[in-house]
């Protein structure tokens, strides 16, 4: 079994701690105005006055919430949809060559090159912003379970063929779960890609959310605004990872040690 | 003796290969007994093995169990892989019951033939554990109990203890004999180990393939010997199978 690798939290911490120093030196000595770079005082107050008034009239929980919803809705519809085509892809040449090529050509291109022709295509609503999620989310979970599928040990499928299982049986018990780790792996992927679009989703005709809040603070130089929202971003997204890789680490419990 | 496999003028050429793995191969494996097969690297004993189970389809040639050819693997013809290719998602037990479970066998009928299975190699207290904890005899010892659990008729063995130290392959050796023994079973046994052939099997098949012989099957009077009673005769013998394969 392999020992996992240490980590010097101290190191990590002392890290953090000499970058909030440097912040509120910079700051104190006025090297950069206020309006580009707000001391940690000034945003640990605006992120208390925003949780006690909200930004724009909208309580700063509710940005937070519409924004976790449509990452989240994002999400879960692309595993819903890109787990079992994956997972189909990596095991039948036919689908694979009907779809990879499509995923393929989607998946380097910019989500704002084409969010305006989701907006006209789907409305202006809540729709198209997790429209824009999802296809940022599936084309990581779709790539990983191809790769997590054509991993599968050759022998486990003819073990399992001798051992009597029927094809649809060598599917579900023995290729599903053998490429579970990879299809984590995508998904943690899809979560850090739907999240660095979220800011792109909300910037277009969008009244709520986080990424909403940074661009409309943006446009009133309201720099300690735009980083209580970077800030909640960065946390919420290294919560969410870290929730991921606990539920990870449960549900596929074996990974790494075979 | 009755037969329970036959391998009929067998030819297996890989797509795109421009020479044949096996040419016109012929082989009566006996019901009951415990086969063992040698030969250098790449004489085509895995492909054998792996035609026999149903894995590979001949290009010409037939291979019959029980008279009836063989079109696929089944669970008749249980399979132990080097790498045992045990399933680490799964504990011990339910790696076991596996199969019984693919075949819709009875809850109480997979937990009781586990549990007989699990005494018989020796891993009652390991039940629980997941085969990742184990060591490499002990995951051995249950890809072999896994492979038992259909009851199949034919149990082939891929060079399952080649990856084992020795001591570890000679406590496996004793429990493959046991098993044959009181399960009177029939094990088909690949080795590149001559020794081990020699222990394991009643009958020894030695390809050479390059020498123009297919295969050619000898008895063994050495079956199942005492290391004690290693002696000249036996060098002899060892020898002869060795020449025979160089």
């Amino acid at each position: 079994m392999k020992a996992r690798k240490k980590h010097y939290w101290g190191i990590t911490v002392a890290t953090w701690l000499v970058l909030l120093v440097v912040w509120q030196l910079v700051t104190s000595l006025k090297i950069t105005p206020e309006i580009l770079l707000p001391s940690p005082e000034k945003v640990i107050s605006t992120f208390i006055n925003l949780s006690k008034y909200g930004y724009n009239g909208i309580p700063l929980w509710y940005h937070f919430m519409i924004t976790m919803v449509r990452l989240l809705s994002a999400v879960v519809l692309a595993i819903i949809t890109a787990v079992p085509l994956g997972l189909i892809s990596g095991r039948i040449r036919i689908i694979y060559s009907m779809f990879d090529s499509i995923i393929q050509f989607i998946r380097p291109i910019p989500p704002l090159a084409y969010y305006t022709l989701l907006i006209l295509w789907v409305g202006i609503g809540e729709t198209s912003k997790v429209v824009l999620l999802y296809l940022a989310a599936f084309a990581p979970i779709y790539l990983a379970c191809i790769s997590g599928v054509q991993k599968v040990n050759d022998d486990y499928i003819k073990s399992a063929e001798s051992l009597g299982a029927t094809p649809r049986q060598v599917f579900f018990h023995v290729i599903f779960p053998s490429a579970l780790p990879d299809i984590f792996t995508g998904i943690r992927t899809a979560v850090g890609m739907a999240y660095t679009t979220v800011v792109a989703a909300e910037m277009v005709a969008a009244t709520y959310g986080i990424g909403w809040m940074i661009i409309n603070a943006s446009k009133y130089l309201k720099s300690d605004v735009m980083f209580v929202g970077i800030i909640i971003l960065g946390i919420t997204g290294v919560a969410l990872d870290q929730f991921l890789k606990v539920i990870e680490r449960k549900i596929v419990f074996w990974s790494g040690k075979s | 003796m009755e037969k329970i496999i036959e391998v009929k003028d067998l030819t297996l050429t890989y797509p795109g290969a421009d020479k044949s793995t096996l040419d016109a191969l012929n082989l009566d494996i006996n019901r009951g007994e415990i086969m063992t097969v040698i030969g250098k690297s790449g004489c085509g004993k895995s492909t054998l093995l792996n035609t026999i189970a149903g894995y590979l389809q001949p290009t010409s040639g037939e291979v019959l169990l029980n008279g009836e050819p063989i079109t696929g693997p089944n669970w008749k013809l249980g399979v132990v892989f080097q790498n045992n290719a045990l399933y680490p998602w799964l504990n011990v037990s339910d790696n076991i019951g596996f199969g019984l479970k693919m075949r819709h066998f009875d809850k109480s009928k997979i937990e009781s033939r586990v549990s007989t299975l699990l005494d018989q190699v020796q891993l009652a207290d390991k039940k629980d554990d997941y085969v990742f904890s184990l060591s490499g005899g002990m995951r051995q010892r249950v890809a072999i109990a896994r492979a038992l659990a259909n009851q199949p008729q034919v149990v082939m063995f891929d060079e399952s203890f080649g990856a084992l130290d020795e001591f570890t392959r000679n406590d496996i050796h004793n429990v493959v004999l046991d098993l044959w023994k009181s399960l009177h079973l029939t094990f088909f046994i690949i080795t590149h180990d001559i020794d081990e052939a020699i222990k394991l099997g009643n009958r020894i098949a030695i390809m050479t393939p390059d020498k123009g012989i297919p295969i050619k099957v000898i008895d063994n009077p050495y079956f199942n010997i005492d290391s004690a009673k290693i002696d000249a005769e036996y060098m002899k013998y060892k020898n002869d199978i060795l020449e025979q394969i160089v």
